[in-house]
């Protein structure tokens, strides 16, 4: 029996060897079934997955679609359960600490160590944990700029700006017409409509200037130089009357577009997929759009940032033979031309660096704007993106912020007082 | 006697035992153990990363003295009680009364129209003000803009945040509340109206001095349903306005509910948690006393 016992458990072990030695080069025609949890559901499920199932025909890919907020909140349950996780998921950069910290996501870093200077530093640092450990694959990057109605400032004889102040200025100019330039809620509601609108548009504001919102010990600075000239400048937007205020994707803020109301929107690449989405055919702001990089805060200065951008994840509770197959589709869509390509078509920036110089990828154009090559542009701007921090504690100071954010807007506390609020709310 | 007690009390009746047993059992469940962990949890800082620390009261400390937060969703609570639910239980009262009316035409239309607030969903309900309540396209604003009137900042205003979800709860559960007056109208003998106009008791006097204090033991049940529904308040702001602008809206709940899974403070949500309960179980008892005591001294037949 004992003799059964040992051959038994040698023979497991040769089979566990060998299934590691696999593993990364599976069979095309693995049959299996994968779940997954995202937001971008759009772009997985319509555009990667059927990629995906040209090169393994035989993986069913679940894609179930939730709210970007709801996503990451459920994640955190399931981690903190310890069950209930989907196989892989989506998971944006402002969450992944917080689940590195709560230990639930399988260390990529040696499968990343195959593929050395494929995706920029600062991405990489942003799902590694202390020692250097990476946790996630990045999937797309966010660099941020100034998306304008090409027919409105040429009506209006507007130059691109190339500082904020010369952004304020054409909002003056504008704002005679009844134009707007850019929108902010005065009272952003729910965190998942305003991060990536009024709170998230401060955030870059500040990563912009190199700015942070945690110091190197991972206390809050708020109330930073960078963070009260970001605010200083949203302030002045709204109190000027220069950005329209309504909320970032609410039907009001599409009708502004389609009646030609609002002239920029400072967002991520991946906003052409927002557009492409919900501008149709027929609205005069169709196929008027261009992009353009962030004005700058000081002449000379920095012009670029970064909004968002998200991370594919594996969960330690996924069982072994379906994180095999997760993997295969991670590696496919982040590490594969085919995989960048189509992620590009749909309209989000991959963080794979080899897709840059492709000339597929960099002559690709979209209806709504015309014949520019965006990716060219954002491949400029991604490597000059400054680091920014997002610790655990990030979500919470985020919120704070919000908060804070309408006081000063409404004029019941000045950007100091509303960021010094803040920051001592933060600091308790 | 006595030595034969429970065993012998639960053996001789079992098959009652056996009836009423699934219910404590879903209880216990559902109900006893998450509220004794969390009672639990309110002693411990966890945020879901690294174990328990037990802090002792550092979670209550902090609330009631720290955080200047806290105190605010407790008033805005409060504000969000006092506005509505008086008002609105009287007017449920008064309606009941029309409606109960011998005069009154097709009751039982309006009994049903005012009833489906109450059915349905309150995230649609939610969902659908929002839309309404809107600054620039809302159905609400733009009707006063015809009227000459000047918009309202319904969600975007701290003054008119609560305002607007009072709206809304009022909105949901006026009818729930007339039903159930009715409900209790109609329990009240019909001879003791007949003897009162005989006394020559007007409609006014004989709602003030019959009515009401007949209905005493259904409004008492409505306000301390009222009371516990409104202190827990979390769908409707969470959905309207997200707590804001700034903090106007901010419940005791959602409040409980951002901290332990926005912030990642569950110990800190528990803590929220058992203040909540105290701050319910303060009114209630009370509520419960005054019309206790009350009841007592109505030993009409």
């Amino acid at each position: 029996m004992k003799a059964r016992r040992i051959v038994f458990c040698i023979c497991a072990a040769l089979l566990f060897c060998g299934v590691l030695a696999t593993a990364g080069a599976l069979d095309k025609n693995t049959k299996g079934e994968l779940t997954n949890w995202t937001w971008t559901n759009k772009c997985i499920d319509e555009w990667l997955v059927p990629a995906f199932n040209k090169v393994y025909p035989n993986i069913k890919v679940t894609t179930v679609p939730m709210a970007f907020d709801e996503t990451h909140d459920k994640i955190f349950a399931a981690i903190a359960a310890g069950s209930g996780a989907p196989d892989f998921a989506t998971i944006v950069s402002d969450y992944v600490q917080k689940f590195i910290a709560q230990g639930g996501l399988v260390d990529m870093t040696d499968y990343l160590s195959k593929h050395k200077g494929e995706f920029p530093k600062y991405k990489l640092e942003m799902n590694s944990d202390k020692s250097g450990h990476i946790f996630g694959v990045p999937f797309n990057s966010a660099p941020v700029g100034m998306w304008y109605r090409k027919d409105i400032f040429d009506k209006y004889n507007i130059k691109l700006p190339q500082t904020y102040d010369e952004y304020i200025a054409a909002g003056r100019q504008l704002k005679k017409y009844g134009v707007y330039i850019d929108s902010i809620s005065v009272a952003a509601q729910a965190m998942d409509r305003s991060t990536h609108g009024e709170v998230g548009l401060h955030a870059f504001l500040t990563q912009q200037q190199s700015g942070s919102y945690f110091d190197a010990a991972g206390k809050p600075t708020l109330d930073s130089k960078e963070s009260r000239r970001a605010m200083s400048l949203m302030a002045t937007l709204v109190k000027e009357g220069l950005a329209a205020n309504v909320e970032n994707g609410s039907p009001a803020y599409y009708q502004l577009m389609d009646e030609s109301k609002l002239a920029t929107v400072m967002s991520a690449a991946w906003y052409i997929n927002v557009l492409v989405n919900y501008i149709k055919e027929g609205s005069p702001a169709f196929g008027n759009w261009r992009f353009a990089k962030l004005p700058a805060f000081d002449k000379g200065g920095s012009r670029a940032s970064n909004l968002g951008g998200a991370e594919l994840c594996i969960f330690k509770q996924t069982p072994k033979a379906k994180a095999d197959l997760a993997m295969a589709f991670i590696d496919f869509t982040c590490t594969t031309l085919e995989g960048n390509k189509v992620h590009a078509q749909y309209g989000e920036f991959p963080s794979w660096i080899p897709s840059w110089t492709n000339p597929e990828v960099v002559n690709m154009t979209w209806p709504m704007t015309g014949d520019q090559k965006l990716n060219k542009i954002f491949a400029e701007i991604e490597p000059l993106v400054p680091a920014w921090k997002q610790p655990p504690r990030y979500t919470e100071v985020q919120k704070i912020l919000q908060a804070s954010m309408n006081d000063i807007f409404v004029g019941d506390k000045t950007v100091e007082k509303g960021l010094a609020d803040a920051q001592k709310e933060a600091a308790r | 006697m006595k030595r034969r007690g429970l065993a012998h009390e639960i053996r001789r009746n079992a098959h009652a035992y056996v009836f009423i047993a699934p219910f404590f059992l879903i209880f216990a469940v559902f109900g006893l153990y998450p509220i004794v962990y969390s009672f639990i949890l309110s002693f411990y800082t966890w945020n879901a990363n690294e174990p328990w620390v037990f802090v002792a009261f550092k979670n209550y400390h902090d609330l009631l003295l720290n955080d200047t937060v806290f105190w605010i969703s407790l008033w805005n609570v409060l504000y969000i009680y006092l506005i509505n639910v008086p008002p609105m239980i009287l007017l449920g009262v008064i309606i009941a009364v029309a409606l109960n009316s011998p005069y009154q035409r097709f009751k039982d239309f309006f009994r049903v129209t005012y009833l489906i607030p109450y059915v349905t969903s309150v995230l649609s309900i939610a969902i659908v003000f929002f839309v309404v309540f809107d600054d620039s396209r809302g159905l609400v604003n733009l009707l006063l803009g015809r009227m000459g009137l000047s918009p309202v900042h319904w969600l975007t205003a701290k003054k008119m945040s609560k305002i607007s979800i009072d709206i809304l709860v009022t909105w949901k559960w006026l009818g729930y509340n007339m039903i159930i007056a009715l409900a209790g109208l109609q329990s009240i003998d019909t001879q003791v109206y007949d003897a009162s106009k005989i006394d020559g008791a007007g409609t006014i006097r004989t709602f003030f001095r019959i009515t009401l204090p007949l209905l005493r033991p259904v409004i008492a049940f409505q306000f301390i349903m009222a009371t516990i529904g409104t202190f827990t308040m979390f769908t409707e702001p969470y959905i309207l306005t997200d707590g804001g602008p700034g903090y106007s809206s901010l419940t005791l709940v959602l409040y409980l509910y951002r901290s332990a899974f926005k912030f990642f403070k569950l110990g800190y949500g528990a803590g929220i948690a058992f203040l909540t309960f105290i701050v319910i179980l303060i009114p209630a008892a009370i509520q419960v006393r005054l019309y206790a005591e009350r009841d007592r001294s109505y030993t009409a037949t």
